[in-house]
């Protein structure tokens, strides 16, 4: 399968009749939208997400202590729970290890899925129910501002992802952004992203394999991504420092180790510079 | 004023960009890419029985705790037997295996056995988890364990058969083990007492089921005192488990009941003094083992410091059976909270000088300590960690030399010995010993400790042949995993193969003039399909670098290796003029986006040659373009470290001694011209469309126009190709508005 070069490219319309069929096939996909585009109107009426400050922490699987970050200056993105779907099953797996953080902190609450390639989902009305139960549960943790699904979904798997993204902003209370992370190969080539009611997509800019070369030529060429929910954060590791990275309000940062102080102020240090 | 054409160009633009909008684009998504991981420096290699079996190989500081205590004993000439190596690889897969789901194993077993009841209705439980209740909001804990549902299970067997399948007292009996089991994730769901009429086994049961609900609902203390009268109970035949349980719910109480990274003291020790007292009873035998599990957690937790003392003396003695799981367990969790103090025991001070990344210090101390012990795990510790210029190497490497090869240290000595007497400049002496080694076939090495010596051959080369006698490297492990775990996909892939590592992947794309890389590319020394991709990148660095002569020289062997590229190598071979035989590489390479000037490291290109790779793995980028990239992965020519682009520095090359000084001189020319390089869609764009200009009715101009249209499109770039793309877009479209051509070029990108 191919995808285009760049977004910004030209695209040269030579036939007339070719612009007619494209302006009917746009037509139609534009009227298969209307109930998701109420939704995203929700989402992009303003940064619903601006009560978090520009650095968020992930704090993944494993003991963490924040008690001294500074919540004005750093939000925390935690990781609540991992849900496992594979064929008819769903397993929800919550967070099992300690996390300390400041009363006042702008918290996060990120859900994990994880599928199985060898038991493709078969997204019964069951599973996903649960899937959706299991979800929207998250915020009613104390203190949760918003949610954040992480699920690298494969082109199979995007439409059910899509159907999961639409039952979740309908569950969630419309004052609880709901936000996703991204492939960034999502955020360049391809506008599948479009629509989805999320108030943003957060591209991960590392443990990009291959695809590295590709990301970091375009964020050269480009500066930015393409996809407009791509537009307002980025994801990054600690472990993995970019040269350059597209404007962002908001950067979330991953650390492949246990969070100390030193690290948090080495990595809002290098933010400032940025 | 807006005009009747202004609304129209308004329209007009709108819907071209919603056009653009609401395109969507197929292809595949996900950064799941085979690699090849050549040497391990997490853990051993898979199968990791042959690690617990003793064969070490070459011990990597990298590694985790657990593999190096493993390492210690077998150092140590203690060693384990066959049911200790079995605990140990049980121990290695439950921590590789992060994503085990056993739970769902345990819930499905009762829901099975469950759902053999007659009418018996729906099941409650849902996830063992239960938030934490007090502290920790966002934590949970795994309430019920795999004992509660294996235990259900087995009891609700026994039941029928006592019961009867289809009694209302097996109802009744149910009844209250779904009610038990609903406590798992939430609520207080509390059995009711049975009246003094009903069964006596079932009031038995029902009492326990009180007992463990209330234990599961986290009422710590009225479960404690409920375990503790159906202890009493002589009648009961949950007495027994009952006394465990007691001691169970005061654990509960001591770490539930605090913030999660700490625990009640107190209440730790009176379940430490009612553990002892449970196995001070023999008639409790039954129970003893879960006992001292309980009171090894218990000990963890209540006098950390000491339990670590305890667990690397137990861990130390022969034949230490059933509790090495958990032993070692408990002795790495310890390790891995907090570093004890400096000459805390001979194990742990081991372990922690291994892996310290402070080479001098670990070398001095190591010193010290196989002084004062003579033993073997700091004799393998000083070798790791002592540098060649150290006034004691000599003396550590005569010693080492006496290591029979038989010695568990054998493989990591003799890759220590090779290192220093390499860095002493006695390079001789430390091929001769690798050559001996390699002729030495029923000697077992692992294949990361074999891809360590090769490299360490490799740098040693006398001549190009043996360098590439070196090179290529079989794969300790091919995988997906993206997070670096090392770990093995669920896909059985089919052999291995060779490959280039990173070593001989710099030498050969940053030290070795063309000239070399054509008699390397002629070698029968490397493998056929690693011979392909050399011959390529010289053929195109050739061209690239207008050494026509080389590159014609090298279109047979092309041919030959290669047999789909054999009539368009002699194409290329039959053009008299350099100029149009130019213009015939350029061409070639368009159609083949495989075509490259470097080899790469590991699996390398995975696409054909002549297929375009979806992820853009394309031709070639230019230097200038990946210098202002920041860090890349890929190990091509012009692969840079972070440092290196800062300071925009050509990276060095790494010369191998068997080059000489002209040959150098002229690598640095060849280089220096090859870091000029544009990216591949505008070099070779450029190249057709001069050509199309000055020879328009040559045929192949077309096919070539539409070869760069398409090369800017999922070729390497930055904000130039467009230009190219567009000229040659309009050349096509212009000059050859009916060639096929032109009709499968709709765009430019």
């Amino acid at each position: 399968m191919r995808r285009p070069a760049s977004t910004h490219s030209s695209y040269r319309i030579v036939f007339l009749p070719y612009l007619l069929l494209l302006i009917a096939v746009a037509g139609i996909i534009y009227l298969s939208r209307q109930s998701i585009s109420f939704a995203e109107k929700v989402g992009s009426a303003a940064d619903r997400l601006a009560g978090f400050p520009e650095t968020i922490l992930w704090a993944w699987e494993r003991p963490e202590n924040l008690s001294f970050i500074d919540p004005a200056q750093t939000g925390v993105a935690l990781l609540a729970r991992t849900l496992y779907l594979r064929g008819s099953e769903i397993i929800v797996r919550p967070r099992l290890q300690p996390l300390r953080i400041p009363p006042g902190t702008a918290v996060m609450a990120v859900v994990r899925i994880e599928a199985d390639a060898s038991k493709p989902i078969e997204w019964s009305q069951s599973q996903r129910q649960k899937t959706i139960d299991a979800i929207a549960e998250l915020s009613s943790l104390p203190g949760i501002r918003a949610v954040q699904i992480d699920f690298d979904a494969r082109q199979s798997e995007r439409k059910l992802y899509r159907e999961l993204l639409r039952d979740i902003r309908s569950r969630l209370d419309p004052s609880i952004p709901l936000s996703m992370t991204a492939l960034a190969s999502w955020c360049m080539y391809d506008n599948w992203l479009a629509g989805l009611p999320v108030d943003e997509a957060v591209p991960m800019l590392f443990r990009m394999g291959v695809d590295q070369r590709n990301v970091l030529l375009f964020l050269d060429r480009q500066r930015r991504f393409a996809a407009r929910l791509c537009q307002t954060s980025v994801g990054v590791s600690l472990d993995e420092r970019l040269a350059k990275l597209p404007p962002h309000r908001r950067i979330y940062v991953f650390n492949p180790k246990p969070w100390s102080e030193s690290a948090v102020q080495t990595m809002l240090a290098e933010n400032r510079k940025r | 004023m807006i005009t009747k054409k202004t609304v129209a160009a308004r329209a007009l633009a709108i819907i071209v960009a919603f056009v653009w909008l609401t395109t969507q684009y197929s292809y595949a998504c996900g950064p799941f890419f085979p690699q090849a991981v050549f040497t391990h420096k997490l853990h051993p290699d898979f199968p990791l029985t042959d690690y617990a079996a003793g064969n070490l190989g070459v011990l990597q500081p990298t590694y985790a705790r657990s593999y190096l205590y493993v390492a210690y004993r077998y150092l140590n000439g203690i060693g384990f037997d066959k049911n200790e190596q079995k605990a140990l690889v049980a121990l290695w897969n439950e921590r590789l295996k992060s994503n085990s789901l056993d739970e769902q194993e345990w819930l499905n077993e009762w829901l099975q056995a469950r759902g053999r009841i007659p009418n018996a209705g729906p099941a409650s439980v849902t996830m063992p988890y239960h938030r934490w209740r007090t502290y920790s909001s966002y934590s949970s804990y795994a309430n019920c364990l795999e004992d509660t549902f294996r235990s259900a299970t087995k009891t609700l067997e026994e039941r029928i058969k006592t019961l009867g399948q289809d009694s209302a007292e097996l109802r009744e009996w149910l009844k209250g083990q779904d009610q038990v089991l609903a406590n798992c994730s939430k609520g207080q769901t509390i059995p009711t007492p049975l009246p003094p009429t009903a069964h006596a086994l079932l009031r038995a049961d029902r009492a326990y089921q009180i007992a463990v609900a209330n234990f599961y609902a986290g009422n710590f203390e009225t479960a404690e005192k409920m375990f503790r009268e159906i202890a009493q109970d002589t009648s009961s035949p949950w007495r027994e488990i009952a006394s465990l349980l007691a001691a169970r719910a005061l654990i509960r109480r001591a770490t539930l009941g605090k913030p999660q990274d700490s625990t009640d003291q107190h209440l730790l020790a009176d379940a430490e003094v009612d553990l002892k007292r449970l196995l001070a009873d023999n008639r409790l035998k039954a129970i003893h083992a879960s006992a001292n599990r309980l009171l090894a957690f218990v000990d963890l937790r209540l006098k950390p410091e000491a339990r670590l003392r305890d667990l690397s003396q137990v861990l130390l003695t022969k034949d230490i059976g059933d509790t090495l799981k958990q032993d070692l367990w408990d002795y790495t969790v310890l390790l891995d909270r907090q570093r004890p103090s400096v000459d805390f025991d001979d194990l742990t001070n081991w372990i922690f000088t291994f892996q310290e990344t402070n080479q001098r210090f670990a070398a001095k101390y190591s010193l010290e300590k196989w002084r004062q012990t003579k033993s073997l795990p700091w004799l393998v510790a000083v070798l790791a960690k002592i540098d060649a210029q150290d006034a004691n190497a000599s003396e550590v490497l005569r010693v080492a030399a006496s290591v029979d090869q038989t010695s568990p240290a054998y493989l990591t000595v003799f890759y220590h010995r090779i290192r220093i007497l390499s860095e002493i400049d006695n390079k001789a002496e430390a091929r001769k010993l690798l050559d001996e080694l390699f002729s030495r076939t029923r000697l077992q090495i692992p294949i990361s400790s074999q891809n360590l010596f090769r490299a360490q051959r490799l740098a040693l080369a006398r001549n190009l042949d043996e360098f590439l006698k070196y090179a290529p490297r079989t794969p300790a492990l091919i995988t997906t995993d993206e997070a670096g775990r090392e770990l093995p996909d669920n896909v059985k892939r089919q052999s291995a193969g060779s490959y280039f590592d990173d070593d001989a992947v710099k030498v050969l794309n940053k030290a070795l003039p063309v000239q070399l890389l054509q008699e390397a590319a002629f070698s029968k020394v490397l493998p056929i399909h690693l011979r392909r991709e050399l011959i390529l990148a010289t053929w195109v660095r050739a061209v690239l670098l207008g050494n026509d002569g080389l590159a014609l020289k090298l279109t047979s062997e092309i041919g030959r290796l290669i047999p789909h590229l054999s009539e368009a190598m002699r194409a290329y071979q039959n053009v008299s003029d350099p100029k149009t035989r130019h213009l015939e590489a350029v061409r070639i390479m368009l159609e083949n986006p495989g075509m490259r000037p470097f080899v790469g490291t590991g699996l390398s290109r995975l696409t054909p040659l002549s297929r375009i790779d979806n992820y853009r793995d394309n031709w070639w980028c230019s230097p200038a373009v990946i210098f202002g990239l920041g860090s890349v992965n890929a190990s091509t020519m012009f692969e840079l470290s972070w440092k290196d682009v800062s300071t925009k520095a050509i990276p060095p090359h790494n010369f191998p001694s068997f080059m000489s000084a002209a040959q150098k001189s002229t690598a640095r020319k060849e280089s220096s011209e090859l870091m000029k390089l544009e990216t591949a869609p505008n070099y070779l764009g450029k190249k057709v469309i001069n050509w199309a200009k000055q020879s328009p009715a040559d045929p192949r101009v077309a096919e070539a126009l539409h070869l760069v249209v398409r090369s800017t499109r999922y070729g390497c770039g930055n904000d130039e190709p467009s230009a190219v793309s567009k000229e040659a877009f309009q050349l096509l479209h212009k000059n050859y508005p009916k060639s096929e051509w032109t009709k499968k070029t709709p765009y430019w990108f």
